[in-house]
């Protein structure tokens, strides 16, 4: 087990690295390009606070001075605009780790202004939308790669292969945007936004209360309601993943089907369907798992956008927001987040990928691609 | 470097694999729509792409003529077709008149609105007589014609000063039509002429739907149950004017329907078939710009990682694997959010972040090809670590470089369009996400914008797989081993 710890060990060192060079060039880009910005913000509310002041009569202009002094230094204080750029980079970047930076001018998401809470309540949905597509598209996507290899060349495995690289051109985005157009412009089957479940499961709790409801019909139709609003997400995060989870377990188990301990399980006369999902997919599984955490670190940017369209109150639609209203504090809370988001996901596929290995090396072993 | 002989042979090869033929094919197609732009498209479009102005005329969010099987084609002639109107000038006892005399097509059903624009330059008392020739011969005055007691004013039609005017006119002819006191003077009259009975209830439905009357059959019919009469219509415009030094231009006449074109267009009228079409352009640019560099660069950073070895190798290495674990898109995003949105600061960060994949495959590579027997002759021989590198190692990745160069294509359009979806795109330049984020802040989802959506993503797919059927194409060709 020595072998694991050192493999995780690195990983963390890594992974924390590239944390850190994420938020020194957030941080760095945030002190000389948006300060400029904030600077002229901060001088505008100066003056006219100036101006107001002039109309006081009751104040001497030593006062006047004083309070305007005293206002600038606030106002200063509050946009992070003190110290040295040093001082600055490192502060914001304190106020990054720990998510403290203040209030938004709206709650975009969420019932609070606070940045930290938008962020939280939008991570916790892009959370459940992928875990649940993660998972759903793992299954299938593992399941038609198998079956496709069993079958190489057969019409299943070039419908695989094909879907697949279709897929990998395709923005999620896009897709999605087809989906609304479908489903619920056409059909009418499904909701545009998304964001309304939290009203909805609102009114299932506030009836479950008033005894309109009881504890069965409650857990039904609370199911219901989250199914109808994230079925059209999670479809179409699905079907984009599907492929290319299919794809490389098929051309991985292909691989692998030519090994020695394959004929020889044949040979002892263990049945096919074991040999494959039992022996082929356990030596396969590893390297999948590593293709995917490596794919997934270029997919998921693109997938998470896909909220924006569906208005799946997330980190995908956080971004949209933030652009849209020129929040910068928020939008750079959510880029720290996501990549924290991608850091953990990608940690944990290469700890299963460890335990998966009996031959868990240290270092490049988990990183090298092909 | 491989012989003429041998790429030949890789040539026929590639194009014998159904993938390597479809992606050639594709990228013809796409190369030369590209190129082939300004015979193909409007590029006059696409320099007023911004300018709101230029769009007055097109209808707003209009769907492709073919998917809208009776609604009225919209039409707009101008000043430069010279073949569609013709332009005389000639004497009227003591008038001068200019007249203008502009074909257009009536099918399917009548337009929306006819605007008509002209320039006109006079500085004594001016008229204005207006009309309609239809196919079957029939003329229908919008105005007092030249045998009226007296002539229609210019600020009776188009609200200028009669007197002297220098600049451009405007009407929409159609809400000209519909109205009372027009239906009254004009309309009624010839359907009396022609025998149809026109009373108080007629009257009130000329008011209303005058515009459309007079592109109708000529049946007792005409106002009850109306058909279209289709045909080559003549629209008769001519300034009468007192002063002889009289100035006039013709500058539009755009019939609006309920579609436009091929694709349609958005909410500023605009023609998306001519952005979807000069989309091609930057995404080609983009997308080749981005992994030809990244791809070079990264080859030769993971070649010189790998032919060193030792220290040099293993910082190489750990910086090329943190840059790849980077996740790009959200990066992405907040730098161009601060940086100004310009699309080579774009092209600059995606081949800032796109190299590491390449660099880890040709240092590995690297790693064994320094072992080979000829690279050892060669050191052997007292060549120098360049001329290894550039003739000796460099020469053995390309195959691998080419293959990862097309399919670093896709990956690039991809975050292109993803981030100019986001709205963080360049604004002065026209890409399909930039289309899709127009289209996303239009709500084109909720109000069923189909034709908005569609064709840009169609295009961004077809784009990324060009690139892909290419570099899977290249790739079995190249590395026979991969062969299954």
């Amino acid at each position: 087990m020595a072998g694991l710890g050192r493999t995780l060990a690195m990983q963390a060192i890594n992974s924390l690295i590239i944390l850190f060079v994420i938020l020194v060039i957030i941080s760095v880009m945030f002190v000389y390009l948006n300060q400029k910005q904030l600077e002229a913000v901060v001088i505008e509310a100066t003056q006219m606070f100036v101006r107001n002041l002039e109309r006081n009569p009751n104040l001497t202009p030593e006062q006047k001075e004083q309070l305007a002094k005293a206002f600038e230094y606030n106002m200063r204080v509050r946009f992070g605009l003190i110290g040295s750029p040093a001082e600055r980079i490192f502060n914001l970047m304190t106020r990054l780790i720990t998510l403290d930076l203040g209030n938004a001018r709206n709650a975009y998401l969420g019932a609070s202004t606070s940045v930290k809470d938008q962020i939280v309540f939008a991570l916790k949905n892009t959370i459940i939308l992928f875990t649940t597509a993660t998972i759903i598209s793992t299954i299938i996507g593992i399941l038609l790669g198998m079956s496709a290899a069993r079958r190489a060349g057969s019409i299943l495995d070039k419908a695989v292969s094909f879907v697949a690289i279709l897929s990998s051109s395709i923005p999620f985005w896009w897709l999605g945007m087809l989906m609304l157009l479908a489903f619920s412009f056409k059909l009418g089957w499904f909701p545009y936004s998304a964001k309304d479940v939290y009203v909805a499961v609102a009114r299932l709790q506030a009836m479950l209360q008033a005894g309109q409801l009881d504890k069965l019909t409650y857990f039904l139709k609370y199911l219901y309601t989250w199914a109808y609003y994230m079925v059209l997400p999670l479809i179409t995060v699905v079907i984009l993943s599907i492929g290319s989870w299919a794809y490389v377990t098929r051309n991985i188990v292909l691989s692998k089907l030519t090994e020695d301990f394959v004929m020889t399980a044949r040979a002892k006369g263990v049945p096919e369907r074991k040999v494959l999902y039992g022996h082929v997919l356990r030596a396969a599984s590893p390297p999948i798992v590593t293709i995917i955490a490596l794919s997934m670190v270029s997919s998921l940017g693109g997938a998470i956008i896909t909220e924006t369209v569906f208005g799946w109150p997330g980190m995908g639609l956080l971004y949209w927001v933030s652009l849209s209203n020129g929040e910068a504090m928020l939008l750079a809370a959510n880029v720290y987040v996501t990549v924290l988001l991608f850091i953990i996901v990608v940690f944990a596929l290469n700890f299963i990928y460890a335990i998966l290995d009996p031959r868990v090396r240290t270092g490049a072993a988990t990183y090298t691609p092909r | 470097m491989p012989s003429r002989k041998r790429i030949k042979e890789i040539f026929l090869l590639f194009v014998k694999s159904k993938m390597g033929l479809a992606g050639l094919i594709l990228l013809i197609i796409l190369a030369s729509l590209a190129v082939l732009f300004p015979v193909v498209g409007d590029q006059e479009k696409i320099n007023n792409w911004r300018n709101y102005e230029y769009w007055i005329d097109y209808p707003k969010k209009a769907p492709p003529c073919w998917a809208q099987r009776n609604s009225f084609p919209t039409q707009i002639i101008t000043g430069e077709d010279t073949v569609s109107y013709e332009y005389k000038v000639f004497r009227v006892n003591d008038l001068t008149v200019h007249s203008y005399i502009v074909r257009f097509i009536i099918e399917r059903n009548t337009p929306t609105s006819m605007n008509l624009r002209l320039n006109v330059s006079y500085n004594k008392t001016t008229y204005v007589y207006i009309a309609i020739v239809r196919p079957d011969g029939q003329i229908v005055n919008l105005t007092n014609n030249y045998e009226s007691p007296t002539l229609t004013s210019m600020r009776t039609v188009f609200g200028v000063s009669s007197s002297s005017y220098n600049g451009t006119v405007y009407k929409n002819l159609a809400s000209y039509i519909n109205n009372p006191q027009i239906a009254n003077l004009y309309i009624a009259p010839w359907l009396e002429a022609n025998n149809i009975a026109v009373g108080s209830t007629e009257l009130s439905v000329l008011s209303s739907k005058g515009s459309q009357i007079i592109f109708m059959k000529l049946t007792p019919a005409i106002l009850t149950n109306p058909e279209l009469l289709e045909g080559e219509y003549k629209l008769r415009v001519d300034i009468i004017s007192r002063d002889e030094s009289v100035s006039t231009g013709f500058v539009s006449l755009s019939l609006i329907g309920t579609c436009y074109g091929v694709l349609g267009t958005d909410v500023y009228g605009r023609d998306l078939s001519q952005a979807v079409l000069y989309g091609i352009r930057w995404a080609l640019i983009i997308g080749l710009l981005v992994a030809f560099v990244s791809t070079l660069a990264g080859g030769l950073y993971g070649i010189l990682s790998g032919y060193y070895g030792g220290l040099i190798d293993e910082i190489l290495l750990r910086i090329a694997q943190i840059v790849y674990s980077i996740p790009v898109l959200p990066l992405l995003i907040i730098l161009s959010y601060m940086l100004k949105p310009s699309i080579w600061n774009l092209v600059g960060l995606l081949i800032a972040f796109g190299w590491p994949g390449t660099a880890l495959v040709t240092r590995s590579m690297a790693l064994q090809l320094k072992e080979e027997t000829y690279v050892e002759a060669a050191r052997a021989f007292g060549a120098s670590h360049g001329r290894i590198i550039l003739k000796y190692i460099l020469p053995q990745t390309l195959p691998y470089l080419f293959a990862s160069m097309a399919l670093g294509v896709p990956g690039a359009i991809l975050t292109e369009a993803a981030v100019s979806f986001l709205g963080l795109g360049d604004p002065t330049k026209i890409t399909w996400g930039r289309i899709l984020n127009e289209a996303q802040a239009s709500m084109a989802t909720v109000n069923g914008y189909w034709w908005w959506v569609i064709p840009p993503g169609l295009m961004i797919m077809m784009a990324g797989t060009t690139f892909i059927f290419i570099g899977y194409a290249l790739d079995t060709v190249l590395n026979p081993r991969l062969k299954r």
